[in-house]
């Protein structure tokens, strides 16, 4: 795409983060030659809805490891990954969006989901958005 | 030979004769379609093959039937001299050798020194390779386990086969003795990378012998 | 560019292996884990026989010069980037100055990083690879040390979707292959090879049956295995051969020996049998101390194990490709 190589304006960069806002999104990075932008939205209602971002199939942990990214009550980092999404041989991430604490997931692990679906739901914090889960 | 290969061993003596047939086969081998690699042995030749398009037991019947088909061809081998120091701690096997052959050890790095050598097939290591003309006075077992060589440039005996050891490692050949001068077996980056190459003609002459 | 930062001692560059070098008593090297090598460097867009890292020994950390593409395949090494945990047999973008850790597998002997355009070390005889037991190949015919740097090809310029891509992993995706239902045993499928009906019923019977232990004198080079003793009736005068990574053959002391990547090119050992190459990858991931059986297959069978690795593999390429192009449009 060749628009992609013009330089961003400001008016471009308001309408992606209007895009973002209403998608739901807790972060949106950027970047293309000489630029890298990054838009971190404040939680709104203190409760984040991570939703799937490809139909899939859910899995709440990678096969090679025994424990879940994830369990209830656990911190998580706005890029930690908390869930996969298998299509055929290949995983997509299911990334957490938002700093804080995972409250619950909403699908069960191996169900196939569609996009845009709700996985889970995080409590935010107003800050630690670069919170790090080991 | 597992999932890609195939061990072709000829049948009769092991000579001279017939190692120039497997010599013949392995060039004609490698112009098949579907071969990766064809490594003439001692009176043997390992066929590597892609298995997705060769089917091996057609690869098996064609390598039987060609075999009667293939003449001695005589190969340009080079004739190399290589110093060797018989016995000492690189060669200290000599006396276990002698024994066997009930020889001194002198007699034995004689015996030993006196045939030249033909280069029969690429060795475990790059460099020298699998020697033909071993006395059969001097045939020796192999070792029940493998020993560990310090140093390349070890003569060694293993069974009915002589040869000069390329690489430090582990080893179940008995050491007779070493080359005299250091030698580089095998650099990639040199040109011809061996020293030796099957086909060749080699020659050991006695620096010394360390009883 | 990247620059290796902290690195124990056998941690090297390996591609596929190096073919058509026989003549001067080559062997073939190449990664042991020749599955995730290729797994890898298909994420990235890389042809499967791409050079990456075989990383054996941990920790390992490598800090990027410069933006690029990397996937970590084979054993979970726990792998971080600046900081953040990311799963296993995952690919992903670095950033120039972010450093990558990998921690000692739970589990599995031998991970390794793939960056996109390939590991650009000089071709030496037709392949990238290191062979560490003669020195030659790969970066500078050694193993990696700190502050080494590596150049990475330009033909890629791949960047992967954002967050990454993982491929699920042969052991799930090829977990058919194991047709054995005991816990903890690698099951390997082996034709049997030239000297295996010289052996005696008791010792094929026990070769067959016995569950095998990986001694700790195991390394690139081949496996020791531990067990009941083989042994023939009487000793056979075998004549030297070319051999082959899978091997098993058996010295006089009757415990046997596979051959592997960096083993000799060509030897005399009585061989009981040759492990198929699609099942290479699963004694690549096997440590000493882990115990492995062996089931009896015809060549027919070992090819059909081969093409399903090859499908599992040219899916992963396809989907991958449609990943990253989506991740552009």
């Amino acid at each position: 795409m060749n628009d992609a190589l013009k330089p961003l304006s400001l008016d471009d960069i308001r309408g992606i983060a209007a895009w973002a806002r209403t998608a739901g999104l807790g972060e949106i990075e950027l970047e293309q030659p000489g630029l890298r932008l990054r838009l971190v939205f404040p939680a709104a209602g203190g409760l984040h809805l991570v939703r799937s971002p490809i139909a899939g199939r859910f899995l709440d942990r990678h096969p090679a490891r025994p424990d879940p990214f994830a369990r209830p009550g656990d911190r998580v980092g706005a890029r930690d990954v908390i869930g996969l999404i298998q299509v055929e041989r290949l995983y997509r991430p299911v990334v957490a969006g938002r700093a804080g604490v995972l409250v619950r997931l909403l699908v069960e692990t191996g169900r196939l989901i569609d996009a845009d679906m709700p996985l889970a739901e995080i409590t935010t914090e107003t800050e630690g958005r670069h919170g790090t889960r080991s | 030979m597992g999932s890609s290969a195939l061990l072709f061993q000829a049948p009769g003596a092991l000579d001279l004769a017939n190692q120039r047939r497997i010599w013949a086969l392995a060039r004609q081998v490698a112009d098949w379609p579907g071969i990766r690699e064809a490594a003439s042995g001692m009176s043997n030749l390992l066929v590597i093959f892609d298995a997705q398009s060769c089917d091996p037991e057609a690869l098996q019947a064609r390598l039987l039937s060609t075999w009667p088909t293939v003449n001695d061809t005589p190969e340009a081998g080079r004739l190399v001299e290589l110093p060797v120091i018989y016995g000492g701690e690189l060669g200290d096997d000599l006396g276990l050798v002698a024994d066997r052959a009930g020889m001194t050890p002198r007699e034995t790095a004689q015996l030993h020194a006196a045939t030249d050598y033909v280069v029969f097939a690429p060795g475990s290591s790059p460099g020298f390779g699998y020697l033909f003309g071993l006395d059969p006075r001097l045939f020796t077992p192999r070792k029940n386990e493998p020993v560990m060589r310090k140093q390349t440039g070890t003569i060694a005996i293993g069974g009915i086969q002589t040869s000069i050891g390329a690489a430090a490692g582990p080893s179940g050949w008995n050491a007779i003795g070493c080359l005299s001068e250091p030698l580089v077996p095998f650099d990639p980056l040199r040109d011809p990378p061996s020293v030796l190459y099957p086909g060749d003609r080699v020659r050991f002459r006695i620096e010394a012998i360390v009883a | 560019m990247i620059e290796i930062v902290q690195t124990p001692p056998l941690n090297s560059v390996q591609d596929l292996g190096r073919f058509g070098a026989r003549h001067y008593g080559v062997g073939t090297s190449g990664a042991m884990d020749d599955v995730a090598l290729a797994t890898g460097n298909l994420l990235l867009g890389n042809p499967a026989g791409a050079a990456g890292i075989e990383i054996q020994m941990f920790p390992f950390k490598v800090k990027f010069r410069s933006d690029v593409a990397v996937a970590i395949t084979g054993a979970d090494c726990r792998a971080r980037l600046d900081g953040t945990l990311l799963p296993p047999w995952w690919s992903t973008n670095a950033r120039a100055g972010q450093s990558l850790v990998l921690q000692s597998p739970v589990s599995g002997a031998r991970s390794y990083l793939t960056i996109a355009g390939g590991v650009d070390v000089p071709v030496v005889l037709g392949s990238r690879s290191t062979c560490l037991r003669i020195g030659y190949g790969g970066h500078r015919g050694r193993a990696l040390e700190a502050g080494d740097r590596l150049a990475c090809g330009t033909a890629s310029q791949a960047r992967q979707p954002h967050g990454g891509i993982g491929a699920e992993p042969p052991e799930v995706a090829l977990a058919a292959a194991a047709v054995d239902g005991a816990r903890d045993v690698t099951v390997l499928r082996v034709v049997p090879a030239a000297e295996h009906d010289a052996f005696p019923e008791a010792s094929r019977r026990a070769f067959w049956q016995e569950a095998w232990i990986v001694s700790a004198q195991s390394n690139r080079m081949g496996f020791r295995l531990m067990g009941t003793p083989l042994h023939l009736d009487q000793p056979l005068e075998i004549r030297s051969s070319g051999i082959v990574p899978g091997i098993v053959q058996v010295p006089p002391s009757g415990q046997p020996i596979i051959q592997l990547r960096d083993a000799n090119s060509a030897g005399g050992y009585p061989k009981i049998g040759v492990v198929i190459d699609a099942d290479l990858w699963r004694l690549g991931q096997a440590r000493p101390g882990a115990r492995l059986r062996f089931v009896s297959v015809t060549q027919q069978q070992a090819a059909t194990a081969q093409r399903e690795t090859a499908t599992y593999l040219a899916e992963v390429e396809t989907q991958a490709r449609l990943c990253r192009g989506d991740a552009l449009s």
